[in-house]
Formats: structure tokens, C-alpha cells, sequence
């Protein structure tokens, strides 16, 4: 009998606990569409670790690693000439690095970011730390920003400050309703 | 402004052949991962002479090919039974309708291809025909191996499945996108004569989309109030990353995973591409992977070397990504001949905006010394083609063909003269274009 009535109680007590968990889980999971099955998932540690490989401006993601100017000759030559040239100043465009890197980049990072990402072409996410530093070092040196005896690496690559940083901005056009001035069906406006 | 997508380049460069050729062998690769053994298609040439087997047999399931309908008689086709019904239809074999390939200027770059827009029947691009512009080409993506990485300046870092992305309330749109080098700017104070309707608009398509509004999942992960940019990046081997502003993510940004009644193509996104109409094309990150919040640009190479615009007096203006008001007349255009077929009854084209929905489209035959209205084909939605018509046909006179369209937000597609003075935007070329129709029939492009 007595055992009987703590079963009860028991099931009882069961039953609120559940209902507490279900309830405090239905907050958490608050916009989950059905309310029973969740979706999505907390993002585990490991995975954003993993995957986020952006380098900031102010050097944030940067690796511990160095380059040398030298070194990057080296890593140049086997690995990015066959696009880019063997002075890395032959082209223009997508592919020209030299002097386009003077005149069309704010940040240093750019440079570690794009080239950890994106490069080599065939094999994107391939170069090691000590090589992307010496690459940095080298198109860095190329462009006339650092000296040869410039040593990449996670402190002095974001210290560089490029030429043209000071003239990057955003297009006012892009942000909020800007009314046309003039008449844009006008064939007077020069 | 990136000029090397300019060019259509038809080079015979050993490295233009190799690309040709891994292109090929991995299209084979993919053909035999998905698709199994190909013994139907051996069957079926097999016991094509018989035809109550063709019929009888289920799987049997020929392609409607020329060569397999059972007669090739187009004379009195009536007169006999017609080709069998097919798991996956093809167009007329009559039919035939091809994205342009095109290889940017640089040796081993980013392929793309163009939608020619004077095939397209109205203003939904079939999903085959869709323009395409990759960094780094198409990624493979196991629907099953896909994962969404949303963290950064939330509360809660979370990442989503494509069931999970599924699961959440869809929301359908009619949209139009195009690349930022979309449009046929006039180079050294004059325009190209020969430029056709695929130089001026191939870089651009259009269709319906199935997805999620960025804002459902922006929601559940809590973004924090001080974040104001976030990081977009992409599947693919360029790991496509823009640095994109809060506001266009909160309220006009979309996870789009169904394109024109199935699954987003792969050259198009497969299987979650964000969408932001409006914007250009590149930073519609497709195959999207990670999204970080965060407070400022991340400085991504495709937003200060590339898409940025490096003015004349020396400034880089970033961010340039908001798309304006073009009309296009279609039919007729740049590269046809009016005097080989029978002329035109009326001049189609389409008008689109990156702000709002087409207000009005007016067309001039004289030079823009007139304008009269041309009629908008429903439904004129926001941010997406719009379809006008107007009365007009040839009578072998020496004519110039204008359209210029505006929005409900206020705002006129340009000049190239306007645009030459304010040029008040690096992404898509979007002057008032003139096609000249010359006695000989022919039709080139004109300043105005």
C-alpha cells in the first residue's frame, strides 16, 4: 500500500520533472517551428575553431609562424609561378600581383587571408604557416612597403600600414537612400 | 571596375585545354557518382526497332532526342506513334539553348557563362540557362556532409543542417541577380558598335527562389545588437568571403535552397546559397558555409583589391554593391539583321531595379527626342525583371531604339553621361543603351 502510493508520488514527481525539462526546453529551443524537434545546434568548439580561418585587420587568426623574404623566393617559385609569372609582375588583372598589391589593398592580413584561403588555385588551404609568412614578406618587399631583411610574421605583418589604407572608404551609395543629383536623363552633365 | 571579364576569349592556349579537359574528366566523375551504371540507354538502342517493347518495357526510359524518336518524319508526324515519356525532358530537338562560356582574361582564373537573354520567354531564366561566375569553380557538396556555421557576436553559436534550413518557414520570391560585371560600359568615351544583349545583360538571370530569410536564423542564434557587419563565406576553393552590413542582413537577406521548382543547380549555389537582391552578384555567397558576426569589415580580398572601386584620383571606395535601375530592349538588339527575317511587330525588352519595383519603362524612336510609355507585363515585383512590350515595327528607314526605365523609390537609370559625372556606383554597368537599326537591317550599339 505504502509502496504503492510513493510509486504514485514517484511517477507523479516523474511526470513534473519532465514537464519542467520540456518546458525549460522549449525556451531554449523557442524558435524550433514543430516545438518538439529542435533545430539546428549549438556549434561545437572544435568546428568554429576549425572553420573560421578569417584573418582581421588587426590581426586576429593570425598564426604563430615566420617568413623571410628569401624564403618566399622559394615557396614563389615552386608554387605560384606557373599563374602569376616568374617576377610576379607580368600580369594584370586577377593574376597581376605587382604593383596591384601597392595600390589595391588596405591590410596586410588581406594578403596572409587570401593566400591561406584561396591559394595555391589547385590546392587552396595547402601552404603552411612559415610559408604564407614568407609570401607576405616577399610581395610586401616586391611592392616597396618593407625592406628586404623584412621578417613576417603574427606581431609584424599586421604592424605594416599599406600606401593606400589611408584612402579606403565605403561607397556612400551602398549605404541608406541616396536621392540622384542632377538629372540623370540629362546628356549635359560633363 | 574589372575589365577583364570583358572578353569573350577564344584562345588556343595549352592551359585553356587543360582546364577544357579537367573539366571534362570531372564532369565524368560526377556523372558516374550520381547516376549508376547507364544500361537503360543500351537496352533501349538495343530493341528500339521493336516498338511494343519500347512501350511495355518501363525501363526502357528513352531521351526524346532526334535520333530516338521512333520516326523522324516531321512531314506528317500525325501519322505515327510518337516518342515514349522520359524521367527527365529535354527541349524540341529543334530547340537549341546554351549558356556563352566565358574565360576571364587571366590564364587559369575564374570560368563563367552567360545567359543570352534574347532566348529567354519572359523573365524567368530556366535554371540550366542561369549565368554562372565562380572564384575558384564548383564544389562538389554531399547534401548529407552540408553544415552552416553561424557564430562570431551572437549569443548563441549554432550550427544548421539542410534539413534544419528546411524545416524552417520557407518564404518564396521572384528575384533577379546580377554579376558586378554585368553591363556594357562605354570604354574611352565610346561605346563598343558591335556589343549585343549578351554583352549588356548575359551577366544577369532571374528566377523564383525557395528559402529562409536570414532573419529566422539571425534570430535564433541571438545576434548581439553591437555587431554591424558579418563575414559570408562560401564551400568553394576561393572560400568566397565578403564582409556584408547588418541592416541588408536583418532585412533582405535570404538562404535560398530551391530555384525555379528544384533544388538550387550546383554552378548556382547547391544546396544553400545566400541571396541578397538588390546587391551584386558576388556577395550572394553560394554553397554558403560560415557566417560570422562581427563590428567592422573583415577586409576580405574580394572587397579591397577586387570589387572595390579604384577611382582615377586615387581613392578605393569599397562596398560598392547596390545595384541601380536598366532596361534593356531585347528584340530588337545589338548583332541582329531586321532585313533576314520578318521584322519585329513590337520591341520587347526587360527593366529591373535594385531598389524597388519598375515604376515606368518609356521608349524613344527618334533619338530621345520623344518618349512614350511601353506596357509592364504583371507582375512588377521588387528587385526583380520586369517584361515591357511596345508597338513598333520596321520599315526599312535608319531608326534609333532607346528605352530608359524608373522605380517606385525614386530613382531613374542614367545617362552615360550621368553616370560619367556622379558614377555614383561600382557595381553593374546600367547606362541607357541605344541599339541603331541601319538601313541594311543591321542593329549596332550607339552612345544615344
Amino acid at each position: 500500500m505504502f509502496g504503492l502510493k510513493l510509486r504514485r508520488h514517484g511517477l507523479a514527481l516523474l511526470f513534473a520533472l519532465a514537464g519542467i525539462f520540456f518546458f525549460a526546453g522549449s525556451f531554449v529551443e523557442v524558435t524550433a517551428q514543430d516545438g518538439a524537434t529542435p533545430i539546428g545546434r549549438d556549434a561545437p568548439e572544435s568546428e568554429i575553431a576549425a572553420w573560421d580561418i578569417d584573418i582581421e585587420p588587426d590581426g586576429t587568426g593570425l598564426p604563430i609562424g615566420s617568413g623571410t623574404v628569401a624564403q618566399g623566393r622559394k615557396t614563389y617559385d615552386a608554387k605560384c609561378t606557373n599563374c602569376h609569372g616568374p617576377t610576379a609582375s607580368e600580369n594584370s588583372g586577377d593574376t597581376g600581383i605587382n604593383p596591384n598589391i601597392r595600390n589595391r589593398y588596405c591590410c596586410t592580413t588581406t594578403l596572409y587571408d587570401y593566400i591561406h584561403r584561396a591559394m595555391p588555385y589547385y590546392a587552396p588551404q595547402s601552404l603552411k604557416p612559415d610559408e604564407i609568412y614568407s609570401l607576405v614578406a616577399l610581395l610586401l618587399y616586391l611592392n616597396d612597403i618593407v625592406p628586404e631583411n623584412f621578417v613576417a610574421n603574427e606581431t609584424t605583418v599586421p604592424a605594416v600600414t599599406m600606401p593606400q589604407a589611408a584612402h579606403y572608404g565605403v561607397n556612400p551609395w551602398t549605404s541608406g537612400v541616396i536621392e540622384q543629383p542632377g538629372d540623370p536623363w540629362s546628356h549635359d552633365n560633363p | 571596375m574589372d575589365s577583364n571579364l570583358g572578353g569573350i576569349i577564344v584562345a588556343e592556349d595549352p592551359d585553356l585545354e587543360f582546364i577544357r579537359a579537367t573539366n571534362e574528366k570531372n564532369f565524368r566523375i560526377s556523372r558516374r557518382m550520381l547516376l549508376g551504371g547507364g544500361g537503360a540507354v543500351v537496352g533501349w538502342a538495343a530493341s528500339r526497332a521493336a516498338l511494343g517493347q519500347v512501350y511495355s518495357n518501363q525501363n526502357l526510359i528513352p531521351q526524346p532526342t532526334r535520333d530516338t524518336y521512333v520516326n523522324n518524319n516531321t512531314d506528317t508526324p500525325w501519322t505515327q506513334a510518337g516518342a515514349a515519356p522520359s524521367e527527365v525532358g529535354r527541349r524540341s530537338p529543334f530547340v537549341d539553348l546554351k549558356r556563352t562560356i566565358e574565360i576571364s582574361g587571366s590564364r587559369i582564373y575564374a570560368t563563367g557563362s552567360s545567359t543570352d537573354w534574347s532566348n529567354i520567354m519572359g523573365t524567368v531564366t530556366p535554371s540550366d540557362l542561369c549565368f554562372e561566375r565562380h572564384h575558384a569553380g564548383i564544389p562538389l557538396i554531399d547534401p548529407s556532409k552540408y553544415r552552416l556555421l553561424v557564430h562570431g557576436m551572437v549569443e548563441r553559436p549554432m550550427e544548421f543542417t539542410l534539413e534544419d534550413i528546411k524545416r524552417l518557414g520557407a518564404e518564396k520570391h521572384f528575384f533577379y541577380w546580377e554579376c558586378q560585371g554585368n553591363g556594357e560600359p562605354p570604354r574611352g568615351g565610346k561605346v563598343n558598335e558591335n556589343s549585343t544583349i549578351l554583352d549588356s545583360l548575359g551577366r544577369s538571370s532571374a528566377c523564383e527562389w525557395v528559402g529562409v530569410p536570414l532573419r529566422t536564423i539571425m534570430e535564433m542564434v541571438n545576434v548581439k545588437p553591437e555587431s554591424t557587419w558579418a563575414l559570408v563565406e562560401s564551400y568553394d576553393g576561393a572560400g568566397l568571403a565578403r564582409s556584408i552590413d547588418i541592416d541588408k542582413l536583418w532585412n533582405n537577406a535570404y538562404l535560398m535552397y530551391g530555384q525555379n521548382g528544384e533544388p538550387v543547380r550546383p554552378e548556382n549555389g547547391y544546396p544553400v546559397r545566400l541571396l541578397l537582391p538588390g546587391f551584386e552578384g558576388n556577395t550572394s555567397n553560394k554553397w554558403i558555409r560560415r557566417i560570422q558576426f562581427g563590428s567592422r569589415m573583415f577586409q576580405m580580398r574580394e572587397e579591397t583589391s577586387r570589387y572595390a572601386d579604384h577611382t582615377d584620383d586615387g581613392r578605393s571606395l569599397q562596398y560598392s554593391v547596390q545595384c541601380g535601375v536598366r532596361s534593356h530592349i531585347i528584340t530588337p538588339s545589338g548583332g541582329m539583321n531586321l532585313a533576314q527575317t520578318p521584322p519585329p511587330r513590337e520591341l520587347r525588352g526587360m527593366a529591373y531595379s535594385g531598389y524597388g519595383k519598375i515604376a515606368g519603362v518609356e521608349i524613344s524612336t527618334d533619338g530621345g527626342v520623344t518618349w512614350q510609355r511601353a506596357r509592364l507585363h504583371d507582375p512588377v515585383l521588387p528587385k526583380m525583371a520586369t517584361m515591357f512590350t511596345f508597338p513598333w515595327t520596321w520599315k526599312g528607314e535608319e531608326v534609333k531604339l532607346t528605352s530608359r526605365a524608373w522605380d517606385d523609390q525614386g530613382f531613374k537609370q542614367p545617362t552615360h553621361e550621368w553616370l560619367a559625372k556622379y558614377s555614383p556606383q561600382g557595381a553593374s554597368y546600367n547606362g541607357i543603351e541605344t541599339w541603331q537599326v541601319h538601313t541594311s537591317g543591321r542593329v549596332t550599339n550607339v552612345w544615344s
